[in-house]
Order: C-alpha cells, then sequence, then structure tokens
C-alpha cells in the first residue's frame, strides 16, 4: 500500500470531498428528516412526522408529481421521438450541410435556461409574441400560453424541446453511426423499405441509447428548477410546479427537516422511476449486447 | 466509400431504379424543406433575443411583434444598462452593474474549470495507467455515485454551506465540485484512448516522479481531452442557477443569471424586455464565443458522456 501512496494521493481529493460534501449532508439530512429543526434551535427527534406531513397532507407533493408526469407524457414522444426522426434525417447519406444543421440544432445547449426563460416568455406572450401572431395567421385564435394550466404546461415542455433538442440529436446520431453499414446493405439487397430498415435495424440497434435518455430525461424534468420559476412561477394553479421546485421553496421557508425528508422521496422515487424503466424495458436492454458496454 | 454505396444492386430493373431515383430525389428537397424551415424556428430565438434588444420598449409591445424596428435599431438599452445614458426614473437600474455580473459568472466559471481540469486530468491518469490494490473497487465506487439523485443531499448540503461561512463566496461552486465522478470517467476514457503505455513507462525508468509524468507528459499530450471537459465544465458552471440563487444573494457577488432573474423578478407585471434582451445578449456573448471556438470539442463531450456513462 505505501509504495502506491502517490496514486492514492491522486485520487483522494474526489474521496475526501465526497465525504464531506456528499456522504456527510446525507447521513445529516437522514437525520434532519426525523426531526424539527431551525438554526440555533435544538434538534428534536419528530420520528416520522415529516414525512407523514408531506405524504398525508401536503397536497403540493401529489400536485409536483402529476406536473411531472404529465409533462413527461408530453415530452418523451415528441422530444426523444423528434430527436430521433431528426438524427435520422440528419444521418440520410447524401445530405449536404449536414454539419450546418447539426450545429445550429445544437447552438440552444450554450445558453442559460434563465436567459431562454425570458425569450420564451416574450414569444409565447397572449397578445405580443410571435407564436400566437403565425398561429392567427392560419386562423388558430390567440392561446393564453402562460396562463391556463394545461397551456402553461405545454409551454414548459416547448422550452425544453427547444433546449434540448440539439443535444438529443447528437446522442442518437453518435448511436446511429455506431451501427454498421453493411446492416443496411444486407437489409437493402433483401428488398426492405426505408420503414422497414428503420424499424427493424436502426431501431433495435440504439435501443440502450433510447433507454439511457429516457432515464435522463425523466430525472431532468424532476429536477427542473429555473424556466419553472421565472417562465410560469410554478403556476397556473401550481399546474407546473416541480419536485425540485417544491423541495427549495420548502427549504426557503426553513421548514429544512420537511426540506430534507422532500429530498429523501425526490430520491426514492427516482430510484422507483429508474428500477420500473430498466424493468419494463430490460427486453430492449439485453437485447443488443453490442451497443452495450 | 461513396462508390460503394451508391453502386446498386444488380437485380433492380432499369425502370424501377429510375422512378426510385425521383422518389429519393423528391424526399431530399421535402427533407431540406422541412429542415430549413425547422432551422429558422431554432434560430429564432436567438435572433428575437438580439433584435429585441435593438428596439425600444415601446415597440416591442406594439399589437403586433417586429421583425425589425420600425424606428430602426437602437443601442439605448444597452447605453442604459451600462449607465452611459443616465438611467429615467428606473431606481433599479442604477444598482444593476451588467459588467460586474457578468465578470463574477466569468470569474466563477473559469476558476471552477481550472480546478475541476486538474483534480479530475489527475485522477483519470491514475485509473488509466496506474495499478494498485482496490483500483477497480474504488473506480466502481465513483460511478456508483453517479446513480445518488441531486436533491437527496441538497437541503443538508445548502446548510452546510452556511455553517462553514461559504454563502455569497464561490468556494461552493469551486470546491465540492473539484474532483468528479463524470470528470473523472471522462479523463480516464482520453487518457486510455491517446497515451501509450509506453512513454509512461519509459518516462519512469528515467526516474520522473508521478507529478512530473503528469503535469509535463500526460497533460501536454491530452489537451484535446482537458478541453472538452473544460468547456463542458464551464457551461455549465456559467449557467449554473438553483444554487446560485440561494447562495449568492448579496449584490455584488451574484452572477449575471442570479442579475438577470432578479431584474425580471422586480418588474414581473411588465418586464423591460429591451433591457432584459440586451443583458442576456451581453451574458451569452462569451459562451458564443466558446461555443464557435470549440464547436467539436461540445459535440464530442456531450456524445462520449451520453453513450458510455
Amino acid at each position: 500500500m505505501w509504495r502506491h501512496r502517490v496514486d492514492y494521493l491522486f485520487i483522494s481529493p474526489f474521496f475526501i470531498l465526497f465525504l464531506i460534501f456528499g456522504l456527510y449532508p446525507l447521513l445529516f439530512g437522514i437525520q434532519l428528516s426525523f426531526s424539527r429543526w431551525q438554526p440555533g434551535k435544538d434538534m428534536v427527534f419528530i420520528g416520522l412526522d415529516n414525512y407523514k406531513t408531506l405524504l398525508l397532507t401536503d397536497p403540493e407533493l401529489k400536485q409536483a408529481l402529476l406536473n411531472t408526469i404529465v409533462m413527461l407524457l408530453w415530452i418523451l414522444p415528441t422530444g426523444l421521438g423528434g430527436a430521433l426522426v431528426l438524427a435520422v434525417m440528419l444521418n440520410a447519406r447524401k445530405l449536404v450541410g449536414r454539419s450546418f444543421f447539426r450545429t445550429l440544432f445544437f447552438l440552444p445547449f450554450v445558453t442559460s435556461q434563465v436567459i431562454v426563460s425570458f425569450v420564451f416568455q416574450s414569444l409565447l406572450d397572449k397578445d405580443y409574441g410571435w407564436v400566437n401572431l403565425l398561429m392567427g395567421l392560419v386562423g388558430i385564435p390567440p392561446i393564453p400560453w402562460l396562463t391556463q394550466t394545461f397551456w402553461a404546461q405545454i409551454s414548459i415542455t416547448l422550452l425544453l424541446h427547444w433546449m434540448g433538442m440539439g443535444t438529443n440529436i447528437l446522442i442518437f446520431l453518435g448511436a446511429l453511426q455506431a451501427i454498421d453499414r453493411e446492416l443496411y446493405e444486407a437489409a437493402e439487397i433483401d428488398g426492405a423499405t426505408a420503414t422497414q430498415q428503420f424499424f427493424n435495424v436502426t431501431f433495435p440497434m440504439i435501443r440502450p441509447v433510447m433507454l439511457f435518455m429516457i432515464i435522463t430525461a425523466t430525472i431532468g424534468l424532476m429536477n427542473l428548477y429555473a424556466p419553472v420559476v421565472l417562465l410560469t412561477n410554478g403556476g397556473p394553479g401550481g399546474t407546473t410546479l416541480t419536485l425540485f421546485m417544491r423541495m427549495i421553496q420548502l427549504m426557503t421557508s426553513i421548514r429544512y427537516g420537511e426540506g430534507a425528508g422532500f429530498g429523501f422521496i425526490i430520491g426514492g422515487i427516482i430510484l422507483l422511476i429508474t428500477l420500473v424503466q430498466m424493468k419494463f424495458l430490460s427486453s430492449w436492454w439485453t437485447v443488443e449486447g453490442k451497443l452495450k458496454q | 466509400m461513396a462508390t460503394t454505396i451508391s453502386v446498386q444492386p444488380k437485380t433492380k430493373q432499369l425502370v424501377t431504379r429510375k422512378s426510385w431515383n425521383i422518389r429519393r430525389r423528391l424526399g431530399y428537397i421535402l427533407l431540406y424543406i422541412f429542415l430549413i424551415l425547422l432551422s429558422v424556428g431554432f434560430f429564432f430565438p436567438f435572433y428575437q433575443m438580439a433584435i429585441g434588444s435593438l428596439m425600444p420598449k415601446e415597440e416591442l409591445f406594439k399589437l403586433y411583434p417586429q421583425l425589425w424596428p420600425p424606428g430602426g435599431p437602437t443601442l439605448r438599452a444597452y447605453l442604459l444598462l451600462l449607465h452611459i445614458e443616465p438611467p429615467t426614473n428606473m431606481a433599479y437600474l442604477a444598482n444593476f452593474h451588467i459588467l460586474r455580473y457578468v465578470g463574477n459568472s466569468l470569474l466563477m466559471a473559469t476558476v471552477a474549470v481550472l480546478i475541476q481540469v486538474f483534480f479530475n486530468t489527475m485522477a483519470g491518469y491514475v485509473f488509466a495507467k496506474r495499478s494498485f490494490p482496490f483500483k477497480n473497487q474504488l473506480f466502481s465506487m465513483i460511478l456508483v455515485t453517479l446513480l445518488l439523485p441531486t436533491a437527496i443531499n441538497f437541503v443538508p448540503f445548502f446548510i452546510l454551506i452556511g455553517r462553514l461561512g461559504w454563502m455569497n463566496t464561490y468556494l461552493p461552486f469551486w470546491i465540492p465540485g473539484a474532483a468528479t465522478a463524470f470528470g473523472i470517467f471522462l479523463m480516464r476514457q482520453f487518457i486510455v484512448a491517446t497515451i501509450p503505455d509506453e512513454i509512461i513507462d519509459s518516462a519512469t525508468i528515467d526516474g520522473a516522479s508521478q507529478f512530473q509524468i503528469l503535469t509535463r507528459l500526460v497533460m501536454p499530450i491530452m489537451t484535446g481531452g482537458m478541453v472538452v471537459l473544460a468547456i463542458l465544465s464551464f457551461v455549465g458552471v456559467y449557467n449554473e442557477f438553483v444554487m446560485s440563487s440561494l447562495i449568492l444573494t448579496n449584490p455584488d457577488t451574484r452572477t449575471v443569471q442570479v442579475a438577470l432573474a432578479n431584474f425580471l423578478k422586480s418588474n414581473i407585471r411588465a418586464p423591460n424586455y429591451d433591457l432584459l434582451f440586451a443583458g442576456s445578449v451581453m451574458a451569452t456573448i462569451p459562451l458564443l464565443v466558446v461555443f464557435f471556438v470549440f464547436q467539436r470539442q461540445i459535440m464530442e463531450g456531450v456524445m462520449s458522456g451520453a453513450i458510455k456513462g
């Protein structure tokens, strides 16, 4: 061991920092979630009371969870499906300007959620926004994007689409380019149409990446904060409140015990959903050993 | 390669091949139309931000939005923000120093990047090239921490930052994230792929210390990989909002993201979009520069992080 002291020294920062800023807060959080505590006062053990309050009497948890599921239902098919379709298009063999389109779709990656929120607020403005103006040209009446429950959720997902599409396209493109061309040539010789090729060659080969992205998108949506605070402020009527935002609300109103408990509930939900998704889609995961490493 | 792909299978008849070609050409035309329309849509928010910053507030709130300022573009919003033109009855603006906030963000992100790149490369090198007891177990432990949801210890982490006296400092963005699981993983991948064992062995035989090997041999060779990590963490820290909005509450230390968000909240009913857009443009310029200089590395980083992670 002593012989390798330099090696251990070189990797020690991660472990030291994890002990202080990862593990210690985790353990302190467990204690906190079973206690009533405010800075400067003694910590009082109250058993499961925080969890009882959160799970049984706090309507916000249910609301935030429901919002997340609804927004997830919007975002998964169009966000990931759309990105896949676009990646397939950009992967077309003779496409000129591939890197131009790829760069353009990816450009929002560098923008901040704060700034994007302002821009979308103005684009989606009911009276002065471009979106309603353009839709008015084809006869669609103005939509109260940010002020009506159903549309507010759509607005948030629109923003997320714009910000995340390029990244998703890029990841899918990477997966598509890893597929052996010979598979397509073989399928073509067998007379498979483009659609058949997509469902029988492309899709099975990118399933593991798809699964990874579904899980990432789910977790990302639960941790969503800036756009829901700035674009809709959780409203209208709490319909764009996310789990993370609710936790911050508890924290900033100095309900630390409940806040810590809420963190564990979010963590539990994320773990559960990840496991369910992996289980549910496990056939996807194992079918193709090729991309799995 | 292109020639082998375009060779048609011999079994196809001439007629079907011809009609297939026409169909394919039509398909490409539709594809271009679709992609171009979508590109316009994707670019439009940037245009809105830029042109909005050049329009007086009154023109931003016409009944119909304008593609181009009817009275010609004006730099008034920028002059107001930079205090070149004295702010008229906007008390908030007098205490709003956009350049300082952009500077704060740049400082916070740059130092974070330097620290992260150094410590992650150091650990990545050890995991890539050295062998020692429990190496694989320790590496797996690092990867397992990636599965921990951020929310799980957020509240106690925040309390810890307060107890350390780190409120309104940038230390919470520099120290806890100095070595990250993702960073170590990424650097290890790069080192495995780019640096052959032999040169490290020969340097060891020549009597170089591990620190010398790391700083004089490994780091110069894999600058490319370090740039990838640097850019990803730069973008991440520069745009960070959740923690900064809670920790950097003092007007002097806040970052441009926090400052702009507060600016919006200070007048939520009738936002000064012209000023907000001008501020947003100034905040986004450093990132756009980074993006266009390093776009290949950014894309590489995103792809390698996702597929292998």
